[in-house]
């Protein structure tokens, strides 16, 4: 046993009690912090898996965002509910068992995967030709730009589709202003944006890019939001549409230009491409940020007493 | 058009659409015009693409010039061609149908309907797995939002029923996803086709994962429960979009991952049977519920999960490769001309809803007076459903019926004729009532434009069997083969 087992398998295990915990709890308040503390030491497993870039979209998303959204949601008025259903224990035992019996074929098939490398060597090889050095930018800006282009169009649509939705314009509950908040605020948010600006120019060569950099950066508005600082982009003022939709635009619009420029839809003439690829990151990660902070803003909105049909 | 670049058609195609959205986004108010102008340049595009496979054969493209298995692939075959052709004028009617005044759909309606449009003709190019998942997640989002527009908390009910059963769809196929990049190295379907021709464990489990995930988004027996209030609950124009072509599109996949990614794979006769059994039982079952719904959009919303039985059979149809392109033929005919037909119904549905208020069965008496054209158009896509001649459903039915009885499998003609007739007793019901004796005078008006719209589109049904050589030959291009039976 070396001393990377003595971290992993007590790691491993604190991983599946908490994902044990997180949904049998009774307390929904208890659940949402056994899963928040699930999503942390997921960035430490994914860490020990040698993915950096995995882990840092890890701590802004699945536990920084998805941790608010959780609070929020707890944080809202629910209809009364006639006590805990006892439900159809039944059903849940079969369903468990079916759950438990496809994982364990699942995991026999892992274990017997013939070792490829994937496709690693043949991005190493035509790395150079995209101009920037990260694999993992060269994969989601060159490679597969056009996968890229997609889900940054399912992020604006799910801004857009939570904006027609909630009818008027979002307008977040009034945080009483506490000082400690406000303090906490006024210093992490500008580290933040550092942060973000950083890991934006570090995705040209290293971990990092507009995903990560975006929901830094997007974290950071949220703080404000919270702190009742700042608002969301604002649905109803053209800015605040274009910040949320105007990453994606411009991704679009450049791939468009491809066939013309290069040959080929989301091609980028040989000499631009790194310029190219920047210049997209740094519309992506303000647009991701737009889209994040609307999100939020959106179910705080729609937690408040008296909102309409939102979320 | 020999000199147009391929690269500008398929570029429209996707592009259209998607600058649409964004232009919808940020000038709501102007949705509709964006609407439009995006679907009409789709739509040229469009006729350009299939007048080129027409004469070229296949069209096949790299995204950003990255060749596979690094980059993604776009090919578009025959039948995608007459997808995406449907889809665009589908799409072209039912925007004009939403644009027209006094019930112009509001500014909210504009971004999912051009974004669904995008993502479905994304997915009849794509020949890449990974990316077929990010196009169904983009239209599952799309399709949930245009459901949730609908009115009432039984709509919101509805599209979060509908969002759940689409996640765990799209978790299940991603899960398959992964594990065929994991065992095979690639996502390209043409390289995967021939990695699977030894499957092993992993290939097999990846299938079953994937064909889980799609039948769930298709609504395939058992799993189509969430459709009918799902598409009984949006707005007519969703409703057409949805019914019409977005369960297609996960439909189409599911043809393409067994007939392509698995052409070269020993797949068992048990497997192709029990997917026949699972198309024969939606057939079946959907015909049996339509019968007894008493409202007319939820009425051709299980009058869809018998359409969906019909394609899923092309997989076993096909178990003989004498008669693969036959069914393959078959099938495809039933998406396009299914695609028309039920535009056209949910969107006269959508107007008989407007004029009378609501869209119960026993309260229509009397409809085809007050707005014959409208009932007309409904019956000419009932002739469709039902698979009567001179319809494009006919010749679908035919084709399958013949790939069956061809193949040695005659019990699967069976549930293909049975479906014909569940589906006329309840839509002679629907129609009967419309044309009885009775108050008509106590609809409102409808809008001309709109009537025009529906019997156009009822109309375009009827010429696929009025004059089905043309596109039957090109849905042959480009045509899946297989060695099913064939050792590994």
């Amino acid at each position: 046993m070396n001393a990377g087992s003595l971290v992993d398998i007590p790691l491993a295990g604190m991983m599946v009690w908490l994902a044990w915990r997180a949904q049998a709890g009774p307390e929904p308040i208890g659940a949402a912090l056994c899963f928040i503390v699930l999503g942390l030491l997921t960035i430490l497993a994914w860490l020990r898996l040698g993915a950096p870039d995995v882990a840092i979209a890890e701590a802004a998303v699945g536990t920084g965002l998805t941790g608010v959204l959780l609070l929020e949601a707890l944080a809202a008025p629910r209809p009364e509910r006639p006590g805990r259903s006892t439900g159809v224990p039944a059903a849940r035992r079969l369903l468990a068992v079916a759950a438990l019996a496809g994982g364990a074929v699942l995991v026999a098939v892992l274990l017997r995967l013939p070792e490829t490398s994937g496709l690693h060597a043949a991005v190493r090889e035509r790395l150079p030709a995209t101009g920037v050095s990260s694999p993992v930018t060269g994969v989601l800006l060159a490679f597969r730009a056009y996968d890229t282009l997609l889900e940054i169009g399912v992020l604006a649509l799910a801004v857009a589709a939570g904006w027609g939705l909630a009818g008027e314009a979002p307008r977040p509950r009034p945080m009483s202003r506490d000082p400690v908040l406000d303090a906490f605020a006024r210093r992490i948010v500008p580290l933040g944006v550092l942060v973000a600006g950083y890991l934006w120019w570090a995705g040209g060569s290293r971990p990092g890019g507009a995903f990560q950099a975006g929901t830094v950066l997007g974290v950071a508005w949220v703080i404000l939001i919270l702190t009742g600082l700042e608002e969301g982009p604002s649905p109803t003022r053209w800015h605040g549409r274009a910040l949320v939709v105007g990453g994606f635009a411009l991704f679009l619009a450049i791939g468009l230009a491809g066939p013309a420029m290069a040959g080929a839809l989301l091609a980028f003439p040989s000499e631009w491409s790194v310029n190219l690829i920047l210049l997209i990151e740094a519309a992506l990660t303000i647009s991701i940020a737009a889209c994040l902070a609307s999100l939020v803003a959106l179910l705080m909105a729609a937690g408040e007493p008296g909102a309409g049909a939102g979320g | 058009m020999e000199g147009i670049d391929p690269w500008w058609a398929a570029a429209v195609i996707v592009g259209a659409p998607l600058t649409g959205g964004v232009l919808a986004i940020l000038w709501g108010a102007l949705g509709h015009v964006w609407a439009l102008a995006a679907t009409a340049a789709m739509t040229a595009a469009a006729v350009v693409a299939t007048a080129r496979i027409g004469r070229h054969g296949v069209i096949h493209l790299a995204l950003g010039g990255w060749s596979a298995p690094l980059g993604i692939h776009w090919r578009i075959d025959g039948l995608g061609a007459l997808l995406i052709l449907t889809t665009a004028l589908v799409a072209m009617a039912v925007a004009w149908f939403a644009a027209s005044p006094p019930r112009r759909m509001p500014p909210a309606f504009w971004p999912p309907f051009l974004f669904e449009v995008a993502a479905l003709a994304a997915l009849f190019m794509s020949w890449d797995v990974f990316n077929v998942y990010v196009a169904l997640e983009l239209a599952s989002l799309a399709a949930v939002t245009l459901v949730a527009q609908g009115h009432g908390k039984a709509a919101v009910a509805a599209a979060l029923r509908y969002l759940l059963v689409a996640l765990a769809g799209a978790i299940t196929t991603l899960l398959g996803v992964g594990l065929l990049y994991a065992g095979f190295g690639t996502l390209d379907l043409s390289i995967l086709s021939r990695a699977l021709a030894g499957p092993g464990l992993v290939g097999w489990l990846a299938l079953a994962l994937i064909t889980v995930g799609l039948a769930a988004k298709a609504a395939l027996f058992p799993l189509h429960t969430w459709l009918p209030a799902a598409h009984a609950s949006a707005p007519a124009p969703g409703s057409a979009l949805l019914s019409a072509l977005v369960v297609e599109a996960s439909l189409f996949v599911l043809l393409r991952v067994w007939m392509v990614g698995f052409a070269h794979a020993p797949v068992p006769g048990p497997a192709l049977q029990s997917l026949g059994l699972i198309g024969a039982a939606g057939i079946v079952w959907g015909g049996l519920l339509a019968m007894r719904q008493r409202r007319l959009k939820l009425l051709l919303a299980f009058s869809t999960l018998t359409q969906v039985g019909y394609v899923v059979m092309v997989v076993p149809l096909s178990a003989d490769p004498r008669w693969t392109e036959l069914a393959w033929q078959g099938g495809g005919m039933v998406l396009v001309s299914h695609a028309f037909a039920k535009a056209a119904m949910f969107l006269g549905a959508g107007m008989i809803m407007d004029a009378a208020g609501h869209d119960r069965l026993e309260n229509i008496r009397g409809a085809a007076h007050a707005m014959p054209m409208t009932l007309f158009a409904f019956a000419i896509g009932g002739i469709n459903l039902i698979g009567l001649p001179p319809s494009g459903g006919f010749v679908a039915k035919w084709l399958l019926i013949e790939a069956a009885l061809n193949g040695g499998q005659w019990w699967w003609a069976v549930p293909l004729a049975a479906g014909g007739l569940f589906t006329a007793a309840y839509l002679f019901r629907a129609v009967a009532v419309a044309f009885s004796a009775g108050d008509g005078g106590a609809l409102a008006a409808v809008p001309r434009r709109q009537e025009v719209l529906v019997l156009m589109l009822a109309l375009a049904s009827l010429l696929l069997g009025l004059f089905p050589a043309q596109p039957l030959s090109v849905m042959a291009i480009g045509a899946p083969t297989h060695s099913w039976s064939a050792e590994p």
